[in-house]
């Protein structure tokens, strides 16, 4: 049986209510989730919460999912809405209380952890989110368009808007730092 | 800053793997639930263009009658009382009442969370938390206060702490054909004993699939009040982001992007609300913004009954009129929320590279540099405030070494309205804590006694070294005072 044909089967065991089959379509993308839902949330409890949430939403909707689409751009956009929604009180949306590297990392490296956050933290929610997908998640810019929605050419512009935002900020930050 | 670095950059600021298990736990709770997705048609159907256009004109004949109505809904309103819920110990959940219109999602709503993050600190005894909840003795204690949920309860909603007795709650809901479509304001002028009830205020949406708006994070930011009578509410609609909605996710619960809006004024105490603006700002390159720095977080504030300041997209707008017209005010640094008024004249906003300050009541801004790597701020008066920002080297201890660290998070504090700033005569702002993460509320509220919320720890699971710390000597010493937390 092909790798199209297993997916394919686990689709419609899941769309008949099979949660183990649902799993088994999430088990690839669960770790690019959790580490989006942590890069936006900086808590790795509220990010498996928010993971989870989002999978028992994507597992009602997945008959939206348009046959023969990538998963994961549909999943991480569900994931990215979640963390969206998880943060209600006001002082906790734009808190600094980052979960910095901590073991080996010197203070240097750690520095620059702390002030590529508090500078992520002067940005719009949708302009962090378009850093971590480029920056951290890895994705090219046709995933990052299939997350938002947009087009590849938008979301190569979205980025760089996004960069053009935080350059200036870290730049403050290093100078007075 | 090259394409290679920033790669680097977030992966060492961010790098994280799902803790073992976490994704077992997560396939055991797919194969206890039951879920039956429902199949999408993806082969589309034309609409005959007659009956689309037909349909068009009933939704605007009807969307006319239901303004019309609402319109005479809030003018002959009654508002009603009602008392707050009998209280009962430790945390719980009340499950939000079911929506009424299909499809709408239901969020079980924790209201009591420990360790209670403060809102507002008024003395060294009385302040909120959002929920709300109140204390009475520094933060040793806290009540939940909050009315009983409406029906058609949702989770966007938003709180506004005046002082000791008098507080707001904007509740949204939603009615037979829309998960959320109206506000309801909740108003205490008995630290949350009583609540009043005022009419309902429908939101207008441009368009049948546009949203309440939110903010980030859902975060509002709808309110203002100038003292127990005086006060604004600032609601707004518009289309959900794009890429979300193509996500199939649930987009009720999307904040959404402001596309219309209105500003309500209340002159009784919020009891009665009439519209005083539309689409403040005025302009799709020019619109209300909610703050994303925690600071003060403020949208709109006032510094008198005519004068006030609305954060948007565009810099700062300011009104004259009490709110009925909005103009943009040149400010030599791009705000980041609204500003801060503590009389007419003096007043400050903080912004990108620095803060501002005026003190000819927002005619002209100066420029006053801030501690770099800041954390929350605060200030008691024009003149004197604090700041907490990040010490030199290492900030933190190791996760495995409970020893106090030498150096970690500084608190600056100034006397010449942020001219110049002086680090705390101390080697760390450790507290109790021998780990400290960067705090996320600041509030004195005299020269000698403030509070301070850490932060936690995502290592501290059993929350022994967050929670609310108070100092009564200017910030030298600060004890931990948070205790327990009783609701309904």
């Amino acid at each position: 049986m092909s790798v199209d044909r297993d997916h394919s089967d686990l689709v419609h065991r899941a769309m008949a209510g099979d949660g183990g089959a649902f799993a088994e379509l999430l088990r690839p993308e669960y770790r690019p989730a959790v580490r989006l839902a942590n890069a936006l949330l900086h808590n790795i409890d509220e990010a498996e919460d928010a993971v989870q949430e989002a999978a028992i939403k994507a597992w009602r909707k997945l008959g939206n999912l348009r046959e023969g689409s990538p998963l994961r751009p549909w999943f991480l956009a569900i994931v990215a809405n979640e963390c969206r929604s998880v943060r209600r009180t006001k002082w906790w949306s734009g808190r600094v209380n980052d979960d910095v590297p901590e073991s080996e990392a010197d203070a240097g490296d750690v520095a620059a952890a702390v002030d590529l956050r508090l500078a992520l933290a002067h940005l719009d929610y949708d302009q962090r989110l378009v850093l971590v997908l480029r920056y951290y998640l890895d994705m090219p810019f046709e995933d990052i368009a299939l997350t938002l929605a947009i087009s590849p050419k938008a979301a190569r512009s979205r980025v760089e808007r996004a960069v053009n935002r935080l350059r200036p900020i870290l730049r403050v930050q290093e100078a007075v730092g | 800053m090259d394409d290679q670095l920033l790669f680097e950059q977030f992966h060492a600021a961010y790098d994280i793997e799902p803790r073992a298990g976490s994704f077992d736990l997560l396939r055991a709770t797919l194969m206890r639930i039951e879920v039956r997705p429902k199949r999408r048609a993806w082969l589309g159907f034309q609409v005959p263009r007659l009956s689309a256009r037909l349909l068009a004109a009933a939704l605007l004949v009807a969307v006319a009658f239901a303004s019309a109505g609402a319109f005479i809904a809030i003018n002959q309103y009654v508002h009603q009382t009602i008392p707050a819920k009998p209280h009962r110990s430790s945390p719980y959940t009340i499950p939000s009442p079911p929506a009424a219109a299909a499809g709408c999602s239901s969020v079980p709503r924790q209201w009591a969370s420990y360790p209670v993050h403060p809102a507002k600190m008024l003395s060294a005894t009385i302040g909120w938390a959002y929920g709300p909840m109140r204390t009475t003795d520094g933060g040793a204690n806290w009540l939940d206060v909050s009315p009983p949920s409406i029906p058609g309860r949702t989770n966007k909603n938003d709180e506004f702490f005046l002082d000791p007795t008098h507080a707001w709650v904007a509740e949204t809901a939603a009615s037979v054909d829309k998960c959320v479509d109206h506000i309801v304001v909740l108003r205490t002028a008995d630290a949350g004993r009583t609540w009043q009830e005022a009419a309902p205020i429908p939101v207008r949406f441009a368009a049948p699939t546009d949203l309440i708006w939110t903010g980030e994070f859902n975060q509002t930011s709808w309110f203002s009040f100038l003292d127990a009578q005086n006060g604004w509410l600032l609601l707004g609609s518009g289309p959900v982001n794009p890429y979300v909605a193509s996500g199939g996710v649930d987009a009720a619960w999307v904040g959404a992007v402001w596309r219309v809006g209105d500003l309500y004024r209340t002159t009784d105490g919020g009891l009665h609300w009439t519209l005083a603006a539309t689409n403040p700002g005025s302009g799709a390159d020019c619109i209300p913004a909610t703050p994303s720095v925690a600071l003060h977080e403020s949208v709109m504030s006032f510094s008198s009954l005519t004068t006030g300041w609305m954060f948007a997209t565009c810099g700062l707008l300011g009104t004259r009129d009490g709110g009925v017209t909005w103009v943009k005010s040149a400010t030599p640094l791009v705000p980041r929320e609204a500003p801060v008024f503590f009389d007419q004249r003096h007043g400050l906003i903080f912004a990108d590279g620095g803060a501002l300050v005026t003190s000819d009541g927002g005619v002209t801004w100066s420029v006053r540099a801030l501690p770099s790597r800041l954390g929350p701020i605060d200030f008691i008066n024009p003149s004197e405030g604090w700041a907490v920002a990040v010490g030199d080297k290492p900030f933190q201890c190791s996760l495995n070494d409970l020893r106090p660290c030498s150096h970690n998070f500084r608190l600056y504090h100034t006397s010449d309205g942020g001219k110049t700033w002086a680090p705390g005569n101390f080697t760390s702002l450790v507290m109790p804590a021998a780990k400290f993460w960067p705090p996320s509320y600041l509030h004195f509220v005299d020269s000698r006694i403030g509070f301070i919320d850490p932060g936690g720890d995502p290592a501290d699971t059993a929350h022994e070294l967050s929670g609310l710390f108070k100092t009564t000597d200017g910030g030298s010493t600060w004890t931990r005072v948070d205790g327990t937390v009783e609701g309904p």
